[in-house]
């Protein structure tokens, strides 16, 4: 317990660590454009993390308005899901799920978001073609 | 403009963030899983047509909680309060052996805090108190 109080953390503290995705984004030389899918998937990101930072409701979380334009996004965000889950295990997993209509996974792994994470990026090496599509 | 927790002043941070489990999975003393009817870790079968509700009163009834009428600490018993918002299944926090409360905030942190701190548009109110011998 190190006695910081909750109360002077803000959403931006919790959601600080996604702060890494504007440089994987967005290299020395890439120049972004307005409808640049890519920008908006880390703006859809940020926006669902930070809405939904608090959230245990998983039906809450998945029928947020910046989730379901992930998921709308299709096999485009793949790739980007799976850098994220690289990083780190995340809830992204569920939009996996509902791009591919798989699940590379047992059915007794089902809420173990680290297992479902690795399992996502195993699947992910095994199908450059849907990554790539 | 009031934040999601209002009425948090005293909590402290006891764990970093992480989207491993929440708060469910934390009262359960399970820091693994996502523990959510439907589409989390859930330990019992779930009968088609059944709310939210009624899978989380289940899950206390199988798993030996019964209700209670306060959030004091009783020696021998280990307590969770189920909170909810709207009729809606927002949270659950576990008492400490001080009296505390621990909770998971969700995909953010856990926090030590009274009972009733996390009162307030985010997770509502303390719906219905569970006790269990420890």
């Amino acid at each position: 317990m190190d006695g910081v109080s909750i109360a002077r953390h803000s959403f931006a503290d919790y959601t600080r660590d996604y702060n890494h995705i504007t440089t994987i984004a967005a290299p020395a030389h890439y120049i972004s454009s307005h409808g640049d899918y890519i920008t908006a998937f880390y703006q859809f990101l940020h926006k669902w993390v930070s809405e939904t930072t608090f959230e245990s409701n998983l039906d809450t979380i998945t029928s947020h308005g910046a989730y379901r334009a992930i998921v709308a996004m299709g096999p485009r965000a793949v790739p980007l899901i799976v850098d994220e889950l690289k990083i780190k295990p995340s809830l992204l997993v569920y939009a996996m799920e509902d791009i591919t209509g798989e699940r590379p996974y047992a059915p007794n792994m089902q809420g173990n978001i680290r297992a479902m994470s690795d399992h996502w990026v195993l699947w992910a090496e095994r199908e450059d073609d849907f990554i790539a599509a | 403009v009031p934040g999601p927790f209002p009425k948090l002043s005293t909590a402290t941070q006891t764990s970093p963030a992480t989207e491993d489990y929440n708060c469910i999975a934390w009262a359960f003393f399970d820091n693994s899983q996502w523990w959510w009817p439907g589409q989390g870790f859930w330990p019992i079968d779930i009968d088609p047509g059944q709310s939210v509700l009624e899978s989380f009163e289940e899950l206390f009834a199988a798993d030996g909680w019964v209700e209670t009428s306060h959030g004091s600490l009783e020696s021998g018993f280990i307590k969770i309060a189920l909170y909810t918002h709207r009729g809606v299944v927002t949270h659950a926090a576990r008492q400490l052996p001080t009296g505390e409360w621990t909770s998971k905030l969700g995909k953010s942190v856990d926090i030590a805090h009274t009972l009733g701190e996390l009162d307030g548009p985010m997770y509502g109110t303390v719906h219905k108190i569970y006790k269990r011998p420890t």
